[in-house]
């Protein structure tokens, strides 16, 4: 997918996997890619960067959990109730655009007067 | 951890500060470690699967300045700290060698750093105190008409999921892969001198982030030479900052530079494998204190140094204190908010390789750091001048074996 298109809607992809559950950043990762088969391909170095703005706007919140192989504490990431409006609010405007240039894909039965 | 992962982990988050560089680097680690383990299962070696998870992860530079753009830049220039601005200029040393002035803009310390800063004492030194004391920026614009006529690109940036678009700089000096470097938030401002705002959204960045960066391209000379308006040079493109008529003095861009240096965990982590040198006049007593706390507001100590061994340019002393030591307490009065505490303090060393030091004087600047672990009354020169060479960093510690060093009382 283009840079740009997954640039706009980058904090949308990340609340929506966290809609599910708590997730630490190389869950998050896989399930994009596992759900969208490939189609989201995170960069690891983009995806950090984004989860913290994402918790300093407070639509996600953050806490360590041990690690299930006894390495490093894991951070995994909870979507707030901010960020559930948040990412309903994102939803419904995509779903608009969505329909709105699904709409114009349409051939034109009106046709031109 | 792999000695490759520990050096990107530390790049990583160099420039966050105390518990949150802490977390970001468990996090980041907790990654790495993730993903080795998936490597090695696959059955690549260790030293395969290390490179394959940093080779993911992506440049350290650029997860950094995503991070730094989201914990430094924003808390600290919004936190309403007084800042003073003084216009002055980076003048291009152009291949004909006609200099091209262009406007720069230097941020002098807020008013509790300005104490520091003339020798007095700090009572209550804070994370925004650090920030100020080596606050040092320029204009992308003022440096793109003094670089691109010698060859080097400037542009704006992205990382895609770190912030807006034109938050990163691009900088490609000849012959060079680019430098990038984080611009200053577009959200905030800073109060010049002139009691005018001036917003960050005209492209400012910092000079001390922009020149780490460069040194860690092994394909670019990087140094800094002079004392005041100083000279940077990139590999053959050149520029000197400052101007006759608004100069950057040596002693505040070098007091400056070393306070950018300790703001780094690298200067830290150097401090804490090497052990460094005791400075004679530092092994003071109760008496000591005594005298030292009747002194405050002058020089505090009046034992002179002399390093012998170290080559001309211009070097910084760095001295981690005791926090509840009697030396610190003379200097700060009241209970110190940290757990380690050092005095830095830039120093010019003679052609023949010597100098005198008088602990401290006014370019001597009291920083708190966040580290337990160093041994207190411990020094450790750092050449700033000249460079310790390519894709080698942007400061040079000497090793105690090759500094001989004479009390004078």
């Amino acid at each position: 997918m283009s840079n740009g298109l997954l640039r706009d809607n980058f904090d949308l992809v990340l609340l929506a996997i966290l809609e599910d559950g708590p997730k630490y950043g190389l869950e998050i990762i896989a399930e994009a890619r596992g759900r969208t088969d490939g189609y989201f391909d995170l960069k690891e170095g983009s995806l950090y960067p984004a989860l913290h703005r994402l918790e300093r706007a407070a639509h996600v919140t953050a806490e360590f959990r041990p690690s299930d192989t006894g390495g490093p504490r894991r951070r995994y990431y909870l979507l707030s109730e901010s960020g559930s409006r948040y990412l309903a609010e994102r939803r419904a405007a995509w779903e608009r655009f969505n329909g709105a240039v699904g709409a114009l894909w349409k051939p034109n039965r009106g046709g031109a007067k | 951890m792999n000695t490759e992962a520990e050096r990107y982990l530390r790049r990583a988050t160099r420039r966050l500060w105390g518990r949150r560089r802490l977390e970001v680097r468990e996090e980041l680690a907790a990654h790495l470690e993730g993903r080795v383990t998936a490597y090695r299962v696959a059955g690549l070696t260790e030293q395969d699967a290390v490179e394959k998870a940093l080779a993911e992860l992506g440049s350290p530079q650029l997860v950094n300045t995503g991070m730094e753009r989201l914990y430094t830049l924003p808390t600290v220039l919004g936190s309403g700290a007084a800042f003073a601005a003084v216009c002055v200029a980076v003048v291009a040393s152009l291949p004909s060698g006609l200099a091209q002035s262009v406007p720069g803009t230097f941020y002098w310390p807020s008013a509790m750093c300005i104490k520091a800063v003339e020798g007095k004492t700090v009572r209550s030194p804070s994370e925004s105190c650090y920030f100020t004391l080596d606050s040092f920026w320029l204009n992308r614009d003022a440096l793109k008409r003094a670089l691109e006529p010698q060859g080097t690109v400037v542009s704006n940036t992205s990382v895609p999921g770190a912030g807006d678009e034109d938050g990163l700089l691009s900088v490609t000096f000849p012959g060079a892969t680019p430098v990038y470097t984080s611009l200053g938030s577009p959200n905030f401002y800073m109060t010049g001198r002139d009691g005018k705002r001036i917003p960050m959204a005209e492209g400012y960045f910092s000079f001390w982030d922009f020149l780490q960066n460069a040194s860690q391209h092994r394909e670019l000379a990087v140094s800094v030479s002079g004392w005041d308006n100083p000279s940077v040079s990139f590999g053959d493109v050149s520029f000197r900052l400052g101007t006759e008529s608004e100069p950057v003095t040596g002693e505040k861009f070098y007091s400056a530079y070393l306070n950018a240096i300790l703001r780094k965990d690298g200067a830290f982590a150097d401090l804490e494998s090497w052990g460094g040198f005791a400075l004679p006049s530092l092994q003071t007593d109760a008496e000591a204190a005594k005298r030292l706390a009747r002194l405050q507001g002058s020089r505090l100590l009046e034992t002179a140094v002399t390093f012998r061994g170290a080559t001309k340019g211009v070097y910084g002393v760095v001295t981690s204190l005791e926090p509840n030591g009697s030396l610190a307490e003379a200097l700060v009065p009241g209970d110190f908010p940290t757990d380690a505490f050092f005095l830095v303090q830039p120093v010019q060393i003679r052609e023949d390789g010597t100098t005198t030091l008088e602990l401290p004087n006014g370019t001597s600047t009291f920083v708190e750091g966040f580290s337990g672990e160093l041994l207190p009354n411990t020094s450790m020169l750092v050449r700033l001048s000249g460079g310790p060479g390519q894709g080698r960093g942007w400061y040079e510690v000497i090793p105690p074996g090759d500094i001989t060093l004479t009390a004078q009382n």
